[in-house]
């Protein structure tokens, strides 16, 4: 099953670009041809094609909270859909809305999993990443092979289920 | 002694954060205020000391919408203060630049953000749900703006290829060619866009506005041009300054825009059709009086038409420049800078957007001015608001809500950039 990692965001907005540095993270640790797919995306609705195909996706965002930053969050999808979440958006415009859309148009929801990392709302131009938020890119990037794992799991738990069960049905 | 009042709290499907309240006593609309929130985000100072050869990239980071626009602004009018201009292949690239940022911008709005209102869906995901072939043609549309931007400027967002003089790198011959065949699928695209617009309700509102837009000689308008209006003004973007004015007001991070002396106008995709009708090309025309649009047009509801129309003209725009790319020389021109002022005013998605810079010898800028399209068209928008005051005071609030946030809409505001949007408030006082 083909799987793939966003990472969402701006660069030069500060605290938003952690999807970026979390992916470039994932980049340096990544073994030779064992990698999942890596793929950067500053315009939120250009996911929508992405997920219609995926089979298991990870979005790695920036969620504003108002909590202290530099915090990891781990949620399927919908779940984080229906919680409206405050990600950092172009033109009103969120991944949440770009996977909402994507499912309206057919995409699977079962293998899209968030991970968040909490940031105070990005207001200047700014490039690079504040230490609390800096520091939890090793973090986040741990969450995503978790995740990863975790589904592949699932997907191999479903896939001999389906061959066990045809068995039985033999 | 009935007072009410309609307020917005927040709107929605607009970049930025606004909110609106209109005040009504006894039925009658008594005044409406277009509040701006987002912070101020201070460009212009933090222009100030910086290298001229920065400005680009610092202001396309302004918009994730309209990055294009904050490029080709600064470039013109830094250009304009070197005294040095961009022809030939160069000059094309620049435009078939814009064209994708025209594509991808007014895709995003007509699909995702404004065909919602018309349609009777609170948002582009549960229009997505019963119109997905709509949807999927709107997002394909988009793409193919955004595969010009990635090719053109480097990325989709925040383009970084983009420099003084021209460009960091140019595109070769074969690799414009290869966006032909999605442009032939989007021009057939751009045209059933224009039909599936036209078929919409539009509420029932013509004012007198003034529109302006750029005007060129030859072409439908990007870079170059005088700046227009359908009330007389005639006057080169150098001249900008003599004959706009911004004015502060206390419940806007935004200033207002006015033309001296005479008060609010209207920039945008309307104002140049209005102006422009002729620039067109055949097909786009064609369309346009197919589609029941023919100038002037003066209901501000039937943008998303002219938003069709300006996709199908860009598209083919962007065909012959592809069609006819040779590639140039060099990728960019060398400039000297000098002690001078330059201006420049350039068609953003939304309107005309206006920068005007002071530079030092060495080419630091002392001064900076950056003049967005959404804060020139502001208190246009709070116009529409109050001639459609009365009807909103008879209707439901929900409903009532729903129209005045569809009417914002019409702009296609981006208040990211006026901040320099939309939470509506009715006083009934």
């Amino acid at each position: 099953v083909r799987a793939q990692v966003f990472g969402i965001g701006q660069a030069a907005a500060g605290d938003d670009g952690v999807g970026i540095e979390v992916l470039r993270e994932l980049r340096r640790r990544a073994p030779e041809g064992g990698a999942p797919e890596l793929v950067e995306l500053a315009d939120p609705m250009s996911l929508v094609p992405h997920l219609e195909e995926a089979g298991l996706a990870v979005l790695v965002d920036a969620v504003v909270s108002p909590g202290p930053p530099g915090r990891v969050l781990r949620l399927r999808a919908e779940e984080a859909a229906a919680a409206h979440l405050a990600l950092v958006s172009t033109h009103g415009i969120t991944v949440l809305d770009a996977f909402e859309v994507a499912r309206a148009l057919g995409a699977s929801a079962r293998r899209v999993v968030l991970v968040g990392i909490t940031i105070e709302p990005p207001s200047r131009y700014h490039v690079g990443l504040s230490r609390e938020v800096l520091d939890a890119v090793p973090r986040a990037a741990d969450e995503v092979l978790s995740v990863l794992r975790e589904l592949s799991g699932e997907e191999r738990g479903e896939e001999s289920g389906q061959q066990g069960g045809e068995e039985s049905a033999r | 002694m009935a007072r009410k009042t309609i307020r917005v709290d927040y709107l929605s499907r607009v970049e930025g954060e606004g909110a609106l309240t209109i005040r009504v006593r006894r039925g009658k609309v008594t005044g409406v205020e277009l509040r701006i929130f987002e912070p101020p985000r201070f460009f212009e100072a933090l222009l100030r000391g910086r290298s001229w050869l920065e400005a680009p990239d610092i202001t396309a980071r302004i918009c994730g919408i309209c990055p294009v626009a904050y490029q080709m602004s600064s470039c013109h009018a830094l250009e304009s203060a070197a005294g040095a201009r961009v022809e030939g292949p160069l000059r094309d690239l620049r435009r078939l630049l814009y064209c994708g940022e025209w594509i991808e911008s007014h895709a995003l709005h007509v699909f995702l953000l404004h065909a919602p209102d018309f349609l009777g869906y609170q948002d582009g995901v549960s229009m997505a749900k019963d119109h997905p072939e709509m949807v999927r043609l709107g997002l394909r549309l988009k793409k193919a703006g955004n595969a010009i931007l990635r090719l053109i400027g480097g990325r989709e967002v925040h383009p970084v290829n983009v420099r003084l003089g021209g460009f960091y790198r140019v595109p070769s011959k074969s690799e414009l060619a290869a966006l032909i065949p999605e442009l032939e699928w989007a021009l057939a695209a751009a045209r059933d866009t224009v039909r599936w617009t036209a078929t919409f309700p539009f509420p029932d509102l013509e004012r007198d506005y003034e529109f302006v837009a750029m005007r060129h000689p030859r072409e439908y308008p990007f870079n170059e041009g005088r700046i227009v209006s359908t009330k007389g003004l005639d006057l080169e973007p150098r001249d900008y300054d003599e004959h706009f004015e911004e004015v502060q007001v206390e419940r806007s991070n935004a200033l207002h825009s006015r033309v001296k002396g005479r008060g609010e106008y209207l920039l945008g995709p309307i104002a140049r059709f209005n102006l422009n009708f002729d620039r067109l090309t055949d097909t786009a025309r064609k369309a346009a009086l197919a589609a029941g649009l023919r100038p002037p047009c003066r209901n501000m509801f039937r943008s998303i038409i002219v938003r069709a129309v300006e996709i199908l003209w860009a598209v083919e725009e962007a065909l012959r420049i592809v069609r006819s790319y040779e590639p140039p020389p060099a990728p960019h021109v060398d400039l000297s800078p000098r002690a001078a002022t330059g201006r420049a005013a350039t068609e953003a998605p939304r309107g005309i957007l206006y920068h005007r810079y002071r530079l030092d010898a060495e080419g630091l800028i002392e001064d900076a001015k950056i003049v967005p399209p959404t804060s020139q068209n502001q208190l246009s928008i709070e116009s529409d608001l109050m001639e459609l005051g009365p009807k909103l005071v008879e209707m439901p609030h929900a409903e009532a809500v729903w129209t005045a946030e569809q009417a914002i809409r019409n702009y296609d505001p981006c208040i990211s950039c006026a901040t320099h949007f939309l939470a509506l408030e009715v006083v009934r006082e």
